[in-house]
């Protein structure tokens, strides 16, 4: 999860130690020096060839002068736009059903909580929440095997990695697959996903990941670099639970309270990521939250798969422009998606309130 | 924005946003389309350019990274024209390793390789004198000082595979790349 606990540094001088490691490393050698062959058309000879276009009224797609190049896939004007609803743009092509426009994705709406309120809406007693999803997940069987591997798939979007600040954009998602070894290993794969419906929805569910899917990044861990046993080995009392959440983050207060509850409900999403978590202790986890501070029930939700969840939202006194919410399946008890919203300004992100600043939805949590 | 001002600025970027599209689709034709497209939109998009955008640098490296991320859309639908991109222009080598082919440094390739796609991006557009800390931080979304912390993480990041590349004495690939 981002923190919101940023050193002070200056942009211009990190701008210039960065260029000075770039040429001393040799990465600007690289990008400059590897286009010697290659010649780019001449600004006078683009702005004749556009205006040359605008003046026979061609509309969208531009001919490319090398014959046989392959055309581009005609672009979304902003004229093309169908309808705006709640400052959300809609249009429809190339995808065939309307895909979101704008700068940050959809709000979802909660039963406790619409979206033109979840800047302040107050939620309710998570109590009952939280006791029916500790049932839900007991009831649930579990598939632990020590030799398995751990394979979880989520789709999500971040501001940090994603944000375009033109608001006619589409919001496309980022599907990540990731797989954890009994020995430590991790492995992650980053696939470009579909673009949320105009709902903020459209994620498929389930499944393996589609081959075809543009694959565009990997990182392997090697082994022990990261504790595969970390819930298996977790003790399933509500203490064990928590220590062992505290001590993974190295919380600063471990006192109920603001900050223990911040500590604990940036963990469980965080984990569940990479994790699959056994039935039993996520039967705890949600007994342990009911006895933490500052935590409020929205409701129920439609998730960004079209799934219902039951939403769990937190507040942290330490940054009060951010309204987090976790997101678990009332039938398993799972732990199925995060938003982490910015609901009043903040010096920390350029878009204006209320806005999603990330979220992922679980799409696959499985041994393997 | 007039003429003279779009063709500054095309001279300005269309270099940076080129080697950024090459680094993420690794061919020449279609990193080509992703420069014409960009400033056939900001052509097109230049009336209300000053009014929507606090930097026109900014405005037009943002309209590149989505028009990259459709091609990237496009290629998922149509896998077959990547093939064909590769058949069109010798400078792509079956592999698809454009680098190969021309003079380069093959440990800030290496190095630059390992890095994510957003540091790419960002260390893409540092490549760009015209650029400023501001620009950079408008088009990736982040306030001053965020923007300022992303960039100490690259450096750190860039020093850790630097080192790694020096005490393996090979490319540092997939085994050293983190998400972003």
């Amino acid at each position: 999860m981002n923190s919101d606990d940023q050193p002070e540094l200056d942009p211009e001088c990190e701008t210039a130690e960065l260029r000075r490691q770039m040429v001393s490393t040799g990465i600007s050698g690289y990008l400059e020096d590897d286009l010697p062959e290659i010649e780019l058309e001449s600004a006078e000879s683009l702005l004749a060839r556009l205006k040359s276009i605008e003046e026979s009224d061609l509309g969208a797609v531009v001919p490319i002068d090398a014959p046989g190049r392959r055309r581009l896939v005609p672009t979304l004007l902003a004229g093309t736009a169908a309808a705006v609803v709640a400052g959300v743009l809609v249009a429809v092509q190339p995808w065939s059903t309307p895909v979101a426009q704008a700068s940050t994705p959809p709000m979802l709406d909660y039963e406790f909580a619409e979206a033109a309120r979840i800047a302040d809406a107050p939620g309710v007693d998570p109590a009952e929440a939280l006791a029916k999803l500790a049932l839900a997940a007991e009831r649930t069987r579990s598939g632990t095997s020590p030799s398995a591997v751990m394979h979880v798939v989520t789709e999500g979007w971040s501001i940090d990695n994603d944000f375009d600040p033109d608001p006619d954009s589409t919001i496309t998602s980022t599907r990540t697959e990731n797989w954890l070894y009994p020995d430590g290993r991790f492995r992650t794969r980053a696939h470009l996903g579909e673009p949320l419906t105009a709902d903020g929805r459209g994620i498929p569910v389930g499944g393996r990941l589609d081959r075809g899917t543009t694959f565009f990044d990997e990182e392997n861990l090697p082994a022990g670099s990261r504790d595969a046993r970390f819930f298996v080995d977790m003790p399933t009392t509500v203490d064990g639970v928590r220590d062992a959440l505290l001590d993974e983050i190295d919380c600063l207060d471990r006192r109920r309270g603001q900050e223990r509850s911040f500590c604990l409900m940036d963990q469980i999403p965080y984990q569940a990521q990479m994790h699959v978590i056994p039935p039993d202790v996520m039967a705890t986890v949600w007994r342990m939250l009911a006895e933490e501070e500052g935590i409020r029930s929205l409701g129920t939700v439609k998730d960004r798969t079209g799934r219902d969840a039951v939403a769990l939202s937190f507040i942290w006194e330490g940054a009060p422009e951010y309204r987090s919410i976790l997101l678990a399946d009332p039938t398993t008890g799972q732990v199925v998606g995060y938003e982490r919203i910015l609901i009043k300004p903040s010096s920390s992100s350029s878009v204006k309130p209320p806005a999603i600043q990330e979220f992922f939805a679980i799409v696959t949590s499985e041994y393997q | 924005m007039d003429e003279d001002e779009f063709t500054e600025l095309y001279d300005q970027l269309h270099r940076p946003l080129f080697r950024y599209a090459m680094a993420q689709l690794r061919a020449v034709e279609a990193a080509r389309d992703v420069v014409a497209e960009t400033f056939r939109i900001a052509w097109e998009k230049r009336h209300a350019m000053k009014v929507e955008a606090r930097s026109p640098s900014a405005y037009v490296m943002g309209i590149g990274k989505k028009v990259v991320l459709r091609q990237l859309q496009d290629r998922q639908r149509h896998p077959e024209q990547v093939y064909e991109d590769a058949r069109l222009h010798s400078l792509v080598t079956p592999g698809g390793d454009v680098a190969d082919t021309v003079v380069e440094s093959r440990r800030g390739q290496s190095i630059f390789r390992a890095l994510s796609p957003a540091d790419q991006l960002l260390v893409t557009m540092m490549t760009s004198p015209h650029l400023t800390p501001d620009d950079i931080a408008t088009t990736l979304g982040l306030t001053r000082n965020a923007y300022a912390v992303r960039v100490h993480r690259v450096r750190r990041r860039i020093d850790e595979l630097s080192r790694s590349y020096d005490e393996a004495g090979k490319e540092v690939g997939h085994e050293q790349r983190r998400p972003a």
